[in-house]
């Protein structure tokens, strides 16, 4: 079985790079805000060593946007999490400081699921590019759950031994450090043909 | 699929159609209602034909996203300034409202040429329900603080009133009213049950029978000056019951006025807390000790060590860490069984505690099986005198260790570091230099004493 080796990794980080610099271009017009995204920190690992490699406390509270992807190669669901309390301060960005999101939840979940689409968007799409194949998004879905029980394999709706590729982002904006964490999870099989086509398609 | 066209024509939400060509191809009533724009007019132009300010916005952008890599996105109206002209006229008052929405994009069709289907998601009344929760939220929050004074307001009142009889013949709050000499003039039953006194042995009688006499006479001067000035007092008393044993109250007094605005009687509302204040010092007891061996924990030492240190560092004093290690404890609880280690670090924890008395010297456990001391203004000697102490203890407690490789009794090693500190150095630093002396101890065959003096990064 081939491997990635560490030149895949960096192909696939350009590209989500190149990506996530054109999401944040958006996102700055959005607030009219300069945002400086991190260079994506890019990690395959299985759903047991997930937290571990996010350093993500097992209690945090998560707010997290979820898409359904598909493509000729591969099917996958992908998160963007952020803690709560830093999801809250990015909806503050867009609605003002003076807005008190704590007593319009709606607010907060119809924003945080935008900024996710964007952002999850962004990510596949840059995927997509690669492969040099379309990969189908379905709608997002704002949800909200304990670190514990969202980075458990059932919950993932993987197996055990399923990938998940893990993009770790960093948004800055001003003084502002906002972590937010995109989780790509690839069952086996669908693993193999993701990695095999970005093999075939580096060569 | 008649049926499918009359269905998307009467949703109550808005459908729209975007071919591959970006011309719309479906337009229903619900947009024709709240746009202006009817369908024949909708349909084969595209949207910034019909809405040229949308042509940079993000429904546009969404919808490309949408044709060229299948992705779906969402649109609201939270984040979304620009969106579709949309609005709800009222024919009785002929005002226009904008009709707050969001928007979902999404690639439909399987095969080419698919289309993009853009739906519009009325949340106009949910918009105005949060506006009106938010509201709510804040008015109750006056209420609340309208009640409140109310309620205060009316227990003022009542306590000019003295109470109703009733209401202190029921309520579990001791209550005593005397005259302004403090003369006790009348009790409830709960005062009884609290205190013990039956009313016979406390009407006509001083209040003061109920003291104590722990606190300070400095507390009751206070009580008085702030009861005189403010009307009111509250706080804790000390009490003590006709048999001598000690309760503890807390204690709202109110001074009450007569018709002429003097002070007539004063009415004194307790409850007992002795349960909630032993409860309260067992529980910080608890936190502060090690389970095992009752010594102060390691986050007791780490609260004492800094507090110490910079005592040290504003008057220039002497502190010290000795650092304890039990030798080959591993191999003593491999021979022994883990209960009877435990019992040993008992019977040590003993020793210890015995050998660092002074008041402000700290010993606790550290961790496992090593213990940690500080003692402050001592000497090198001094130091050593009670590392070599502790030590000999051990040895003359004739703990039986038939496993370790040094002697057949339990026998422990010190390393013990101090210095007069600074702010150029840390008190990790004294820690670690302690550390090193404890490996010295060890590398030199263990059961003994080393000590290593910190020297300031001045010197």
């Amino acid at each position: 079985m081939t491997e990635l080796t560490e030149l895949h990794l960096d192909a696939i980080r350009e590209s989500i790079n190149i990506s996530m610099g054109k999401a944040a271009a958006t996102f700055s017009s959005m607030v009219s805000e300069h945002v400086s995204l991190s260079v994506p920190h890019l990690e395959f690992v299985t759903p047991d060593k997930t937290l571990n490699v996010l350093n993500i406390n097992t209690e945090s509270e998560m707010h997290y946007v979820f898409q359904k992807f598909k493509s000729e190669y591969f099917t996958s669901d992908v998160y963007l999490m952020f803690a709560r309390e830093e999801s809250l301060d990015l909806v503050k960005l867009f609605l003002g400081p003076d807005s008190d999101i704590h007593e319009m939840p709606q607010l907060e979940q119809e924003a945080i699921t935008e900024i996710g689409n964007i952002l999850l968007n962004a990510c596949v799409g840059s995927l997509s590019n690669l492969l040099k194949s379309a990969i189908h998004g379905s709608l997002p879905e704002f949800r909200k759950g304990y670190a514990r029980n969202i980075f458990n394999a059932a919950n993932l709706r993987a197996a055990e031994d399923d990938m998940l590729m893990v993009v770790f982002i960093n948004f800055g904006v001003e003084s502002k450090a906002i972590h937010g964490y995109i989780l790509l999870v690839l069952d086996l099989d669908s693993f193999e043909k993701f990695k095999d086509h970005i093999l075939k398609m580096l060569l | 699929m008649k049926f499918l066209s009359q269905i998307i024509q009467n949703l109550p939400e808005g459908l729209v159609l975007i071919s591959e060509d970006r011309k719309i191809i479906l337009w229903n009533k619900w947009m024709e209602n709240k746009s202006g724009v009817l369908a024949d007019k909708a349909v084969g132009r595209s949207i910034p034909d019909l809405f040229p300010d949308l042509a940079q916005g993000r429904i546009v952008q969404a919808v490309e996203t949408a044709l060229l890599h299948r992705q779906s996105s969402f649109l609201s109206h939270t984040i979304n300034k620009i969106m579709f002209p949309l609005y709800d006229v009222n024919l009785l008052s002929n005002d226009c409202f904008p009709v707050v929405h969001n928007v979902s994009i999404s690639y439909v069709g399987d095969e080419s040429p698919g289309a993009v289907l853009i739906y519009v998601h009325d949340e106009t009344s949910n918009v105005k329900k949060e506006t009106l929760l938010k509201n709510k939220a804040r008015s109750e929050k006056e209420l609340n603080a309208m009640l409140h004074k109310e309620i205060e307001d009316r227990i003022k009142i009542e306590q000019k009133l003295k109470l109703s009889a009733a209401v202190l013949d029921y309520t579990m709050e001791g209550v005593v009213i005397t005259d302004v000499h403090t003369v006790v003039e009348s009790v409830n039953p709960a005062f009884s049950k609290i205190t013990g006194y039956l009313p016979e042995q406390v009407i006509g009688k001083k209040i003061k029978i109920l003291s104590s006499g722990v606190l300070p006479r400095e507390y009751y001067k206070q009580l008085w000056t702030t009861l005189l000035s403010v009307g009111q007092w509250h706080g804790e008393f000390i009490n003590k019951k006709p048999d001598g044993t000690q309760f503890v109250v807390e204690s709202s007094i109110a001074a009450i006025a007569d018709e002429t605005g003097k002070i007539s009687h004063y009415v004194n509302v307790f409850h007992d807390i002795t349960q909630r204040k032993k409860d309260e010092e067992q529980l910080e007891k608890l936190s502060r000790t090690d389970g095992l061996t009752g010594l102060a924990n390691r986050r007791v030492f780490d609260e004492a060590f800094a507090m110490h240190w910079s005592h040290c560092i504003r008057h220039k004093r002497m502190i010290a860490v000795v650092m304890i290690d039990v030798d080959h404890f591993k191999l003593y609880n491999d021979c022994y069984g883990h209960l009877q280690g435990d019992d040993c670090l008992k019977k040590l924890a003993k020793i210890f505690a015995d050998h660092v008395h002074r008041a402000a010297d700290v010993i606790a456990r550290y961790g496992g099986e090593e213990f940690v001391a500080i003692l402050l203004e001592t000497t090198h000697d001094g130091i050593l005198t009670v590392a070599e102490n502790m030590r000999h203890a051990v040895i003359n407690a004739k703990i039986p260790h038939e496993k370790s490789p040094t002697f057949a009794m339990l026998t422990i090693s010190a390393g013990a570091s101090f210095v007069i500190p600074d702010e150029k150095i840390s008190a990790k630093d004294l820690l670690a230099k302690a550390d090193e002396a404890l490996y010295e101890a060890k590398r030199k065959g263990r059961n003994q004493v080393v000590i290593c003096e910190l020297n300031s990064a001045r010197g």
